[in-house]
Protein backbone atom coordinates (compact mmCIF):
# COMPACT_ATOMS: atom_id res chain seq x y z
CA UNK A 1 0.00 0.00 0.00
CA UNK A 2 1.21 3.50 -0.86
CA UNK A 3 2.42 5.87 1.85
CA UNK A 4 -0.07 8.48 3.06
CA UNK A 5 1.21 11.95 2.06
CA UNK A 6 2.23 14.10 5.06
CA UNK A 7 -0.39 16.74 4.21
CA UNK A 8 -3.17 14.14 4.33
CA UNK A 9 -1.74 12.60 7.48
CA UNK A 10 -1.72 16.04 9.08
CA UNK A 11 -5.36 16.59 8.09
CA UNK A 12 -6.32 13.18 9.45
CA UNK A 13 -4.55 13.96 12.74
CA UNK A 14 -6.34 17.30 13.01
CA UNK A 15 -9.63 15.60 12.20
CA UNK A 16 -9.12 12.98 14.93
CA UNK A 17 -8.10 15.66 17.40
CA UNK A 18 -11.20 17.73 16.64
CA UNK A 19 -13.41 14.64 16.97
CA UNK A 20 -11.89 13.86 20.38
CA UNK A 21 -12.39 17.48 21.47
CA UNK A 22 -16.02 17.34 20.33
CA UNK A 23 -16.61 14.15 22.33
CA UNK A 24 -15.13 15.77 25.41
CA UNK A 25 -17.24 18.93 24.95
CA UNK A 26 -20.40 16.87 24.44
CA UNK A 27 -19.69 14.83 27.56
CA UNK A 28 -19.15 17.95 29.70
CA UNK A 29 -22.26 19.59 28.22
CA UNK A 30 -24.29 16.50 29.03
CA UNK A 31 -23.03 16.57 32.63
CA UNK A 32 -23.87 20.25 33.06
CA UNK A 33 -27.30 19.76 31.49
CA UNK A 34 -28.05 16.89 33.87
CA UNK A 35 -26.98 19.05 36.83
CA UNK A 36 -29.08 21.92 35.51
CA UNK A 37 -32.17 19.69 35.33
CA UNK A 38 -31.53 18.61 38.92
CA UNK A 39 -31.20 22.23 40.09
CA UNK A 40 -34.37 23.23 38.23
CA UNK A 41 -36.25 20.36 39.83
CA UNK A 42 -35.06 21.37 43.32
CA UNK A 43 -35.99 24.99 42.61
CA UNK A 44 -39.47 24.03 41.50
CA UNK A 45 -40.00 21.90 44.64
CA UNK A 46 -38.76 24.63 46.98
CA UNK A 47 -40.97 27.22 45.27
CA UNK A 48 -43.98 25.05 46.14
CA UNK A 49 -43.06 25.04 49.85
CA UNK A 50 -44.31 27.62 52.36
CA UNK A 51 -41.97 30.33 53.68
CA UNK A 52 -41.51 28.55 57.03
CA UNK A 53 -40.66 25.20 55.40
CA UNK A 54 -37.85 23.20 56.97
CA UNK A 55 -35.17 22.83 54.32
CA UNK A 56 -31.77 21.20 54.70
CA UNK A 57 -28.68 21.25 52.55
CA UNK A 58 -26.52 18.17 52.33
CA UNK A 59 -22.90 18.87 53.31
CA UNK A 60 -20.91 15.66 53.42
CA UNK A 61 -22.54 13.52 56.11
CA UNK A 62 -24.45 16.44 57.56
CA UNK A 63 -27.76 18.02 56.76
CA UNK A 64 -27.52 21.72 57.50
CA UNK A 65 -30.74 23.71 57.98
CA UNK A 66 -31.26 26.52 55.51
CA UNK A 67 -33.98 29.09 55.03
CA UNK A 68 -36.21 28.87 52.00
CA UNK A 69 -34.89 32.18 50.66
CA UNK A 70 -31.24 31.19 51.08
CA UNK A 71 -31.85 27.85 49.36
CA UNK A 72 -33.69 29.57 46.50
CA UNK A 73 -30.93 32.14 46.06
CA UNK A 74 -28.19 29.53 46.07
CA UNK A 75 -30.00 27.37 43.55
CA UNK A 76 -30.74 30.34 41.29
CA UNK A 77 -27.04 31.28 41.34
CA UNK A 78 -26.09 27.71 40.51
CA UNK A 79 -28.65 27.64 37.71
CA UNK A 80 -27.23 30.84 36.23
CA UNK A 81 -23.68 29.47 36.34
CA UNK A 82 -24.72 26.15 34.82
CA UNK A 83 -26.63 27.87 32.02
CA UNK A 84 -23.52 29.89 31.24
CA UNK A 85 -21.41 26.72 31.10
CA UNK A 86 -23.94 25.05 28.78
CA UNK A 87 -24.02 28.13 26.54
CA UNK A 88 -20.22 28.25 26.31
CA UNK A 89 -20.02 24.55 25.55
CA UNK A 90 -22.77 24.83 22.91
CA UNK A 91 -20.71 27.51 21.16
CA UNK A 92 -17.60 25.31 21.36
CA UNK A 93 -19.64 22.39 20.02
CA UNK A 94 -20.83 24.28 16.95
CA UNK A 95 -17.33 25.62 16.27
CA UNK A 96 -15.88 22.12 16.46
CA UNK A 97 -18.61 20.69 14.23
CA UNK A 98 -17.85 23.38 11.68
CA UNK A 99 -14.12 22.65 11.93
CA UNK A 100 -14.77 18.92 11.50
CA UNK A 101 -16.88 19.52 8.40
CA UNK A 102 -14.15 21.69 6.87
CA UNK A 103 -11.50 19.09 7.64
CA UNK A 104 -13.70 16.39 6.13
CA UNK A 105 -13.98 18.42 2.91
CA UNK A 106 -10.23 19.01 2.83
CA UNK A 107 -9.55 15.31 3.36
CA UNK A 108 -11.95 14.42 0.57
CA UNK A 109 -10.24 16.91 -1.75
CA UNK A 110 -6.81 15.46 -0.91
CA UNK A 111 -8.10 11.93 -1.46
CA UNK A 112 -9.58 12.96 -4.80
CA UNK A 113 -6.27 14.48 -5.83
CA UNK A 114 -4.52 11.23 -4.92
CA UNK A 115 -6.98 9.17 -6.90
CA UNK A 116 -6.97 11.67 -9.70
CA UNK A 117 -10.74 11.99 -9.57
CA UNK A 118 -13.35 14.43 -8.34
CA UNK A 119 -14.01 15.09 -4.61
CA UNK A 120 -17.39 13.42 -5.08
CA UNK A 121 -15.64 10.21 -6.07
CA UNK A 122 -13.53 10.40 -2.91
CA UNK A 123 -16.70 10.66 -0.80
CA UNK A 124 -17.80 7.41 -2.34
CA UNK A 125 -20.96 9.07 -3.56
CA UNK A 126 -20.69 8.21 -7.26
CA UNK B 1 -11.72 -8.37 3.53
CA UNK B 2 -8.30 -6.82 4.03
CA UNK B 3 -6.10 -7.25 7.08
CA UNK B 4 -6.86 -3.63 7.99
CA UNK B 5 -10.61 -4.31 7.89
CA UNK B 6 -10.16 -7.25 10.26
CA UNK B 7 -8.05 -5.08 12.56
CA UNK B 8 -10.77 -2.41 12.55
CA UNK B 9 -13.45 -4.99 13.37
CA UNK B 10 -11.35 -6.34 16.24
CA UNK B 11 -10.90 -2.83 17.60
CA UNK B 12 -14.63 -2.15 17.30
CA UNK B 13 -15.38 -5.46 19.03
CA UNK B 14 -13.10 -4.54 21.93
CA UNK B 15 -14.59 -1.05 22.18
CA UNK B 16 -18.13 -2.46 22.21
CA UNK B 17 -17.06 -4.88 24.95
CA UNK B 18 -15.86 -1.97 27.08
CA UNK B 19 -19.03 0.02 26.39
CA UNK B 20 -21.18 -2.98 27.28
CA UNK B 21 -19.39 -3.37 30.63
CA UNK B 22 -19.83 0.29 31.40
CA UNK B 23 -23.53 0.28 30.44
CA UNK B 24 -24.16 -2.89 32.42
CA UNK B 25 -22.61 -1.26 35.50
CA UNK B 26 -24.87 1.78 34.99
CA UNK B 27 -27.87 -0.49 34.53
CA UNK B 28 -27.13 -2.28 37.83
CA UNK B 29 -26.84 1.06 39.66
CA UNK B 30 -30.11 2.34 38.17
CA UNK B 31 -31.90 -0.94 39.00
CA UNK B 32 -30.67 -0.71 42.62
CA UNK B 33 -31.83 2.90 42.85
CA UNK B 34 -35.23 1.92 41.50
CA UNK B 35 -35.53 -0.83 44.13
CA UNK B 36 -34.65 1.64 46.85
CA UNK B 37 -37.14 4.23 45.56
CA UNK B 38 -39.88 1.62 45.31
CA UNK B 39 -39.22 0.54 48.91
CA UNK B 40 -39.39 4.17 50.02
CA UNK B 41 -42.64 4.66 48.10
CA UNK B 42 -44.14 1.59 49.81
CA UNK B 43 -43.04 3.06 53.16
CA UNK B 44 -44.68 6.42 52.44
CA UNK B 45 -47.90 4.71 51.34
CA UNK B 46 -47.91 2.66 54.57
CA UNK B 47 -47.46 5.84 56.60
CA UNK B 48 -50.34 7.42 54.71
CA UNK B 49 -52.50 4.43 55.49
CA UNK B 50 -52.12 4.95 59.25
CA UNK B 51 -53.16 2.12 61.56
CA UNK B 52 -51.68 0.47 64.63
CA UNK B 53 -49.49 -2.52 65.20
CA UNK B 54 -46.67 -1.47 62.89
CA UNK B 55 -43.32 -3.17 63.31
CA UNK B 56 -40.05 -1.60 62.27
CA UNK B 57 -37.07 -3.62 61.12
CA UNK B 58 -33.93 -2.79 63.08
CA UNK B 59 -31.67 -5.28 61.30
CA UNK B 60 -30.93 -9.02 61.31
CA UNK B 61 -34.63 -9.83 61.21
CA UNK B 62 -35.43 -8.01 64.47
CA UNK B 63 -38.51 -5.79 64.64
CA UNK B 64 -39.79 -3.32 67.23
CA UNK B 65 -43.26 -1.96 67.38
CA UNK B 66 -43.44 1.58 66.14
CA UNK B 67 -46.04 4.30 66.24
CA UNK B 68 -45.82 7.15 63.77
CA UNK B 69 -47.42 10.45 64.45
CA UNK B 70 -45.57 12.18 61.64
CA UNK B 71 -47.42 13.49 58.60
CA UNK B 72 -44.24 14.85 57.03
CA UNK B 73 -41.06 13.16 55.85
CA UNK B 74 -37.66 14.63 55.11
CA UNK B 75 -37.40 14.07 51.36
CA UNK B 76 -34.54 14.60 48.93
CA UNK B 77 -35.72 17.21 46.43
CA UNK B 78 -32.61 17.29 44.23
CA UNK B 79 -29.29 19.15 43.97
CA UNK B 80 -28.30 18.12 47.51
CA UNK B 81 -31.37 19.61 49.19
CA UNK B 82 -33.87 17.95 51.51
CA UNK B 83 -37.15 19.33 52.78
CA UNK B 84 -39.93 18.20 55.08
CA UNK B 85 -42.89 17.63 52.80
CA UNK B 86 -46.29 16.07 53.50
CA UNK B 87 -46.86 12.44 52.61
CA UNK B 88 -48.76 13.20 49.40
CA UNK B 89 -45.93 15.33 48.06
CA UNK B 90 -43.32 12.82 49.20
CA UNK B 91 -45.23 10.16 47.27
CA UNK B 92 -45.40 12.40 44.18
CA UNK B 93 -41.66 13.19 44.32
CA UNK B 94 -40.83 9.49 44.66
CA UNK B 95 -43.16 8.55 41.82
CA UNK B 96 -41.54 11.16 39.56
CA UNK B 97 -38.07 9.81 40.42
CA UNK B 98 -39.23 6.27 39.74
CA UNK B 99 -40.59 7.31 36.33
CA UNK B 100 -37.37 9.13 35.51
CA UNK B 101 -35.16 6.17 36.47
CA UNK B 102 -37.48 3.71 34.71
CA UNK B 103 -37.08 5.69 31.49
CA UNK B 104 -33.31 5.69 31.98
CA UNK B 105 -33.33 1.94 32.66
CA UNK B 106 -35.34 1.28 29.48
CA UNK B 107 -33.01 3.45 27.43
CA UNK B 108 -29.96 1.64 28.86
CA UNK B 109 -31.56 -1.71 28.05
CA UNK B 110 -32.20 -0.62 24.46
CA UNK B 111 -28.58 0.50 24.07
CA UNK B 112 -27.32 -2.71 25.65
CA UNK B 113 -29.43 -4.71 23.22
CA UNK B 114 -28.16 -2.78 20.18
CA UNK B 115 -24.53 -3.09 21.27
CA UNK B 116 -24.89 -6.79 22.05
CA UNK B 117 -26.36 -7.36 18.58
CA UNK B 118 -23.49 -5.46 16.92
CA UNK B 119 -20.93 -7.41 18.99
CA UNK B 120 -22.57 -10.66 17.93
CA UNK B 121 -22.48 -9.62 14.25
CA UNK B 122 -18.76 -8.81 14.49
CA UNK B 123 -18.04 -12.02 16.38
CA UNK B 124 -19.73 -14.05 13.65
CA UNK B 125 -17.80 -12.26 10.89
CA UNK B 126 -14.52 -12.75 12.71
CA UNK B 127 -15.32 -16.39 13.37
CA UNK B 128 -16.07 -16.95 9.71
CA UNK B 129 -12.72 -15.38 8.89
CA UNK B 130 -11.02 -17.77 11.26
CA UNK B 131 -10.05 -15.21 13.89
CA UNK B 132 -11.21 -17.44 16.73
CA UNK B 133 -9.26 -15.85 19.55
CA UNK B 134 -11.73 -13.00 20.00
Amino acid sequence: MAQIPPSLQDLANRFNQAQAQLQSVLLRKQQYEAELREVEKALSEIEKLPQEARIYKSVGNFLVPQTRDAALQELKDRKELLELHVKTLTKQESMLREQIEKLKDEINRELAKLRGGSPEAAKGGG
Amino acid sequence: MSRQDVQRLLEEYQLIGELLSSLQAQHTTVAELLDELTTALDGVRLLKGGGDGRLVHIGAGLFVSGAFDTREVLTPIGAGYHAFVDLDNAERILRERIEEYSRLKTSLEENLQKLAERAEQIRQVLERLGARNV
